[in-house]
């Protein structure tokens, strides 16, 4: 599936305000069908209250819900929700970028020996 | 480049000179060992006509056989020790110091075989196939993750036992202890942050590296209630009660919050249950997490 057809069926699920990453279609080409049929699932469950998530562990982004998943060996999403409020962002990329992503947010880098 | 060869090269520079290197050829590689600046030429010289000769010369050298390092014989199971034998061998050429360590020589079941490359600088991970390859320079050995990989190891140099402990964040603490819930309630395969946990309790609370076949023995037994007390001791051992308080508190007035607006809560409820336990001794308002 192409780039811009994935963002349109995440336009969607979560509403047109959805953004993102600069990279998306380069890691949302790579997946095979299954991945994305997987990855669409867990937008769904994000979308209906039925995924993990945390509020990130720094004060500054407590308005924020984050969802994470690692898709196949080496693509990685990070999905953010503002509270009582919409989907704003959704991030895919490989573990550097995810790695800085979370680095950010206050979360603890993924790669054990990176870390 | 294979450093040592580097220098035996040089120190024989008249019998490998013009036969196999050039004159010029010579000089850069002496720029080279000197650690000076090499012109643009210079470096296009070294990168390419002379790192293949050196790469070609480093096979001969291999054939005489090398001297291996073997830590933690005992824990390496049989059969694994010719393969990791064959593979530091077959990276050795090109690299000087290099070490295979990891599940793959203790555990029956691995997902990938970790093999580590010196490098001067810089950091990078790279998977050929079940070959998972991370470039680190000699710096970064004397991290704990590092210092505990080692010690069920084969290697081609006496890896050194330093130890740089750098003091985690609270942010990476509490979100360290976050998704091991998560990775616990989910009974997931490959629990990174369960493993990140319990390797920071043994080293800041026991002052321990703790040895991977152990860590993930440790790991394998992990349940919610093992997690809620690591995460404590290792609260209170790297940061003061005050400084606990003022980080902690206003996340669990968040968690009260969030408990209340989604049904998908168990992981926040556990949270904050622990996270009151941690600041005021005893779960506080139990009515708001039925």
């Amino acid at each position: 599936m192409e780039g811009n057809e994935i963002r349109k069926q995440l336009h969607s699920i979560f509403g047109q305000q959805l953004k993102f990453n600069k990279e998306f279609d380069k890691y949302a080409e790579q997946l095979k069908e299954g991945m994305l049929q997987d990855f669409f699932a867990w937008c769904n469950d994000c979308k209906n209250d039925m995924a993990d998530r945390s509020t990130p562990p720094i004060k500054k982004y407590k308005h924020l819900l984050v969802f994470f998943r690692k898709i196949a060996s080496d693509v990685r999403a990070v999905l953010i929700k503002e509270k009582n409020s919409d989907f704003i962002e959704i991030i895919l990329s490989g573990h550097k970028h995810y790695d800085d992503t979370r680095m950010k947010l206050g979360y603890k880098k993924s790669s054990y020996y990176d870390s | 480049m294979n450093e040592n060869l580097l220098k035996i090269v040089l120190y024989h520079e008249k019998d490998f000179e013009p036969l196999i290197f050039t004159s010029k050829q010579i000089k850069v590689m002496k720029k080279r060992k000197e650690g000076r600046q090499l012109s643009n030429s210079e470096k296009k010289a070294l990168y390419t006509s002379i790192k293949r000769k050196m790469e070609a010369l480093s096979i001969l050298k291999e054939g005489e056989g090398r001297k291996l390092y073997i830590a933690g014989y005992e824990n390496i199971i049989e059969g694994r020790l010719e393969e990791a034998e064959k593979l530091v061998k077959e990276y050795s050429v090109k690299n000087d110091k290099v070490f295979v360590a990891g599940s793959f020589l203790f555990s029956k079941h691995y997902n990938d075989i970790d093999i580590f490359i010196i490098k001067e600088k810089g950091y990078k991970e790279k998977w050929e196939g079940k070959r998972h390859l991370v470039f680190i320079s000699e710096k970064r050995l004397a991290r704990p993750i590092f210092q505990s990989a080692a010690k069920i190891s084969i290697s081609t140099f006496p890896i050194p036992s330093k130890l740089a402990k750098k003091r985690p964040q609270l942010s990476e603490v509490m979100s360290t202890y976050h998704e091991a819930v998560i990775e616990c309630m989910n009974k997931e395969k490959k629990p990174e942050m369960t493993r990140h946990l319990i390797f920071d309790y043994y080293l800041f609370c026991k002052n321990t590296i703790l040895e991977p076949k152990m860590l993930q023995e440790l790991v394998k037994s992990a349940s919610l209630d093992n997690l809620a007390t690591y995460i404590k001791e290792l609260f209170t051992a790297l940061f003061s009660k005050s400084y606990l308080y003022v980080g902690i508190h206003w996340y669990v007035q968040t968690l009260e919050e969030d408990i209340k607006s989604t049904k998908h809560n168990k992981n926040l409820i556990q949270y904050k249950k622990t996270y009151e336990e941690l600041l005021y001794g005893r779960q506080r308002d139990k009515e708001a997490i039925a």
